[in-house]
């Protein structure tokens, strides 16, 4: 779909103007001294730059909790599916994000379609917003080819001055600005070029480096499988499981059912789960089928960097840098762990 | 079906899980339908001894809590230990760590010969419990999901994982990162409060016991970089997790 | 209709094995046969108690109803367990990879069962004793801890008593009454005489027990890819998505349970 371009003015008032009219608008805004997605009342709220929401936009698409069916037991038994969307506008959302989102519509699409997941995802706009500084000292984008978002977005915005460069992702997203759009000219796309070429030049020199090449982690985290690395980390995991929920790409979840006191009516509900949690893989026996900090920490590492970048051509790490920022003794980040290994395969 | 007694007991506490029971507004209607209430002192004054499901809330401290709590085991067929003095011996074990005649003298002055009080402890270090509700005090929607759960015959569901899975899913900033960091029980201590205590800026002090798992160095380490001493650390365990055996 | 509901099944009848297992034969309301594959599992719910994924034990039929072998072990199990005749619970599937018959076509065929294992083997066993003609010699070996939790103890004396079945069994520790071999499973492998090189061996059983009967089979020739197994693991949703049941890159509940062991010895996480 064709690019275009917005005067930021025009943009915002645009929004401010759905806001007004009911629209719920959804964008980062400060939170002490991080940030949160939170419905807004106004652009002004909008944290553009600076630290990474603490929670992921996966929340909008598969929340934190989320009702799957409810039922009524009686002589028969009645079962309700709750398959519910509400249209939202989620705003100023970074390209690790978007990445991150587009894995989420693949593995819930994937064979069995998860409609709980893409009747929310069919509602929801995203329009994202280029980072042209490093959001945070635990990021590194740019190491994951995540500073540009592939697919996923309805539209992404880039900051050209008084203008937003606008890349188009969407009919949806056409629509939403097709009123104040205006057709590209040579030097709003040499503007852009000139800023991201800036932009790669100061993420390369301010992000940590990832040592190994990015295509070649797979085969990294597998012949590093039997690695001391895995037990020292592990060593210091409290299986708390925050490396697991701030993650944008992280959608395992637990079911569980409730009944009303009356016994009659109940609900089953998922919940966001983490396979750092220790009974991640606990039955109902009392066997844990992944015992060990380690093999835990392994498997998460593993899951982003070898199986589902082999099964679906990218890392599941979008390098936003929550994990490393959330984990309090520091021994979850993928990319501190992979320079590791490197490291000590090389000698 | 016939609906099964229950009845409500108190050993050393606030009673504020109990209140808590009793500010349920709407849900106590369902409760009052769904069972039959027997013994609930600070409900009614009809004391019915024939219960099936006890809610006990307390800690032992006096001998003769032992036999009461023995009792009423006794004519119960499912005790539930209500709150965190009854799960872990709760506050009321701080006193344990300090030397008794002391505590005696500062509680009870001149008159301490009359009361014959003990170390305080959980009453599953009496009796046998089935099932427990944590927290101090309890949550609501919890006490709930676990009643319904024991008059379904199913085991409640109470997690075994940490406070930071709730925290984070609510999107609370770390209290370790905060501009002026506070140090937090929530690693090592098991959720399904919600994360109550660090939604709103104060620490968790582990009032619903720890996880069967908490890593205790990686905690102790995570405190001395915050600059915490072996005191202070100390003082963490003993607010509500003394009697823990937190160093097996 | 989404991935996660149920539909609704009726309990026709429960007859009590042992103390901890119980047989149940359910129906679909919709009348429908499940139209599985030996090996497959569904998931079962309880509602208001949860769900759980069970192993479906009777062989695939054109028939309506179909059986479930069920331990007493969690909520799910003991709420199945206590129903009566006549109760609705809910199923969802048949879900993941089952034993492909035409893999066991015209061979001898090993089976090897230790406890709750029987519970789906026994699916995959009638299917072949159903056309007994198309396989070759069928070996059954069968171990539990007592003599009192062995399971299906008149389907045990149907074979045991046929001509075209060599059946032995074994217990942990024996009572006065036991005559058979006491002795963990492998101490069974010596009574029979089977060729390696036509034979697929199918083990199903505790985790505990693949690695011995694995080792003992490839001690005695048998290569990779014809030993099979059935894995057991947290399958929550059975669908591919909620990540419990995963071992390294693969979903059990959609790459397995059932495994050729040539695929599995790659995986670390599974045995």
């Amino acid at each position: 779909m064709k690019n275009c371009v917005v005067a930021k003015r025009e943009l915002l008032d645009l929004i401010d103007r759905r806001i007004g009219e009911g629209k719920e608008v959804v964008a980062p805004v400060k939170q002490e001294n991080q940030a949160n997605f939170k419905r807004i009342k106004s652009t002004r709220e909008i944290l553009w730059e600076g630290p990474q929401t603490v929670i992921p936009p996966k929340a909008f698409l598969f929340p934190q909790e989320e009702e799957l069916m409810e039922y009524e037991v009686n002589d028969e038994i009645k079962v309700k599916v709750k398959v519910e969307g509400k249209p939202i506008i989620l705003l100023g959302i970074h390209p690790c994000d978007i990445n991150g989102t587009a894995l989420l519509d693949k593995v819930f699409a994937e064979n069995n379609l998860d409609e709980h997941y893409l009747k929310k995802r069919e509602f929801v706009t995203i329009i994202g917003s280029e980072c042209l500084v490093p959001c945070s000292p635990e990021s590194y984008c740019y190491r994951k080819e995540s500073v540009l978002p592939l697919e996923g977005f309805d539209l992404f915005l880039t900051d050209i001055g008084d203008n937003f460069f606008v890349e188009v992702g969407s009919k949806k997203g056409k629509s939403l600005i097709s009123e104040i759009a205006r057709k590209t000219t040579p030097s709003d796309t040499k503007k852009l070029k000139k800023i991201r070429r800036v932009r790669d030049n100061l993420f390369d020199e301010e992000q940590r480096k990832l040592k190994p090449k990015l295509e070649d982690l797979p085969k990294l985290l597998r012949e590093n499988y039997d690695s001391p690395v895995w037990d020292e980390h592990g060593a210091r995991c409290f299986s708390c499981g925050s490396c697991n929920m701030v993650c944008p790409t992280c959608y395992c979840f637990d079911v569980r059912d409730y009944m009303e006191l009356n016994l009659k009516r109940g609900t089953r509900s998922r919940f966001w789960d983490g396979c750092l949690l220790t009974d991640f893989t606990k039955v109902a026996s009392g066997e844990i089928f992944r015992e060990g900090r380690g093999a835990r920490l392994r498997h998460r590492t593993n899951r982003k960097d070898w199986y589902l970048f082999e099964k679906w051509e990218r890392s599941f790490c979008t390098g936003c840098g929550r994990c490393g920022k959330a984990c309090l003794t520091k021994i979850v980040d993928p990319l501190d762990i992979e320079n590791e290994l490197y490291d000590r395969w090389k000698k | 079906m016939k609906k099964p007694k229950v009845g409500f007991f108190e050993f050393t506490c606030c009673e504020g899980c109990q209140l808590t029971v009793l500010s349920l507004g709407d849900k106590l209607l369902d409760l009052f339908e769904s069972v039959d209430i027997v013994n609930f002192r600070e409900a009614s004054s009809y004391k019915g001894q024939d219960y099936e499901i006890a809610f006990i809330e307390g800690s032992i401290s006096t001998s003769k809590d032992i036999e009461r709590v023995k009792e009423i085991r006794a004519r119960a067929k499912i005790c539930v230990a209500l709150g965190a003095c009854a799960h872990l011996g709760g506050v009321n074990a701080i006193r344990n760590f300090q030397r008794q005649s002391d505590v005696r003298w500062r509680t009870y002055g001149d008159k301490a010969w009359l009361f014959d009080s003990i170390l305080a402890q959980p009453i599953d270090a009496v009796i046998k419990v089935d099932h427990v509700i944590p927290e101090c005090p309890i949550d609501k929607k919890e006490f709930l999901r676990v009643t319904a759960s024991i008059l379904l015959g199913k085991k409640p569901f109470i997690p075994d994982y940490p406070v930071c899975v709730e925290c984070k899913m609510k999107g609370n900033v770390c209290l370790f990162h905060k501009p002026n960091p506070i140090a937090c029980m929530g690693p090592l201590t098991r959720a399904g409060c919600g994360a109550a205590c660090p939604s709103v800026g104060n620490a968790c002090e582990g009032c619903r016991g720890l996880i069967p798992d908490p890593n205790l160095s990686a905690w102790e380490e995570v405190l001395k970089e915050y600059g915490l001493s072996i005191e202070d650390i100390l003082k963490f365990y003993h607010m509500y997790n003394g009697l823990m055996g937190v160093r097996r | 209709m989404t991935i996660y509901k149920p539909e609704i099944a009726r309990i026709n009848r429960i007859e009590k094995l042992t103390k901890t297992e119980s047989l149940l034969e359910i129906e679909l309301l919709s009348g429908k046969s499940l139209g599985h594959q030996p090996g497959q599992f569904v998931e079962v719910s309880v509602f208001g108690v949860g769900e759980a994924p069970i192993s479906i034990s009777s062989a695939p039929s054109d028939l309506a109803p179909f059986q479930l072998c069920v331990r007493v072990i969690g909520n799910v199990t003991s709420a199945l367990c206590s129903k009566k005749p006549g109760d609705k619970i809910g199923i969802r599937g048949p879900f993941g990879k089952g034993f492909d018959l035409k893999h066991f076509k015209g061979k001898d065929i090993l089976f090897v069962a230790g406890g709750l294992g029987l519970a789906p083997l026994r699916s995959l066993i009638w299917s072949v004793l159903k056309s007994r003609k198309d396989y070759g010699k069928v070996y059954i070996l069968y171990g539990a801890k007592r003599p009192q939790e062995l399971l299906f103890k008149e389907e045990l004396k149907n074979w045991r008593e046929r001509e075209d079945v060599e059946y032995h069994v074994t217990v942990d520790v024996g009572d006065e009454k036991w005559q058979d071999n006491v002795g963990v499973i492998t101490t069974l492998l010596p009574y029979i005489q089977f060729n390696p090189a036509k034979t697929q061996a199918v083990i199903v059983g505790p985790p505990i027990m693949y690695r011995f009967v694995i080792r003992e089979l490839k001690n005695l020739g048998t290569p990779d890819k014809k030993i099979w197994v059935s894995l057991e693991r947290k399958m929550k949703c059975g669908v591919g998505k909620c990540g419990h049941c995963q071992i390294n890159d693969i979903y059990v509940c959609q790459d397995g349970p059932v495994f050729n062991y040539e695929k599995l010895k790659n995986l670390p996480e599974a045995i």
